[in-house]
């Protein structure tokens, strides 16, 4: 007789882990499309927000040649953020902040430099980093 | 993979021929920096590392070198500087042939 009740409890439990390994394999099956569904829309988010980077990143160019002042120094903010958010765009920006006080049109007599150009040097100056001196 | 501080250590800059005057560039790691026909008159340059640095035709005219790391008399001898020119304590204006910069003040003020 204890033998027939160990007996059934053996089968009961094989019974039991055979049902709970099949749900497992139905519940994965389930989730997997939903997981790549998941997978492809962040992928695509990324494509779209590095795209809409890409854009700020080329109006910004133009921008930095804008007569006014106001519209050079948003071009710089915005330059700012893309490298800050975007490290793969870090040296872009700073080559092309170089390349801007290198272009040679820049002119402010003996007067102090315009905002413009004091932050340009200030991202420069925050970009290469600390010469570790004691002044 | 590097960090950002290294990474951003092994940016070199390259300003030859840019109009920076009055910027302020004090403490920035110049090493290595294109500072050729710069003109950095009445600059800011306070503790700046300038190892390696080009400064063939700078204009550091009245510039501030204050504690400024690395600078020789070889790389000061090709730029452009003058008695309102600050330098670091290691550099011996003499061998520039500046007067000291008490005395310049007191021949300007004169």
């Amino acid at each position: 007789m204890t033998a027939w009740v160990a007996f059934s409890e053996l089968l009961r439990n094989v019974a039991l882990t055979i049902a709970a390994i099949v749900g497992a394999i139905l519940a994965w099956r389930q989730l997997s499309p939903a997981a790549v569904q998941a997978k492809s829309a962040n992928a695509q988010a990324e494509l779209a927000r590095r795209a809409h980077v890409t854009e700020l990143f080329n109006r910004a160019v133009g921008q930095l040649r804008d007569p006014n002042l106001e519209v050079r120094l948003a071009a710089i903010y915005v330059l700012r953020e893309v490298a800050k958010d975007f490290p793969d765009l870090s040296n872009p920006v700073f080559e092309l902040l170089q390349a801007y006080l290198r272009a040679g049109r820049i002119d402010y007599g003996d007067e102090d430099p315009p905002i413009d150009i004091r932050e340009i040097v200030k991202m420069l100056r925050s970009r290469l980093g600390e010469s570790d001196a004691e002044i | 993979m590097l960090k950002s501080r290294d990474r951003a250590q092994t940016r070199t800059l390259d300003l030859h021929g840019a109009f920076v005057r009055r910027t302020d560039l004090s403490g920035a790691s110049l090493r290595g920096a294109n500072m050729t026909k710069v003109d950095a008159t009445n600059a800011v340059f306070r503790g700046a590392d300038f190892d390696g640095a080009l400064l063939n035709g700078a204009i550091l005219k009245g510039a501030d070198l204050t504690g400024a790391k690395n600078l020789t008399l070889e790389q000061l001898s090709h730029a452009i500087i003058d008695s309102q020119t600050t330098l670091p304590a290691y550099i011996d204006r003499h061998k520039l042939g500046l007067l000291p910069i008490d005395e310049s003040i007191k021949i300007h003020g004169q």
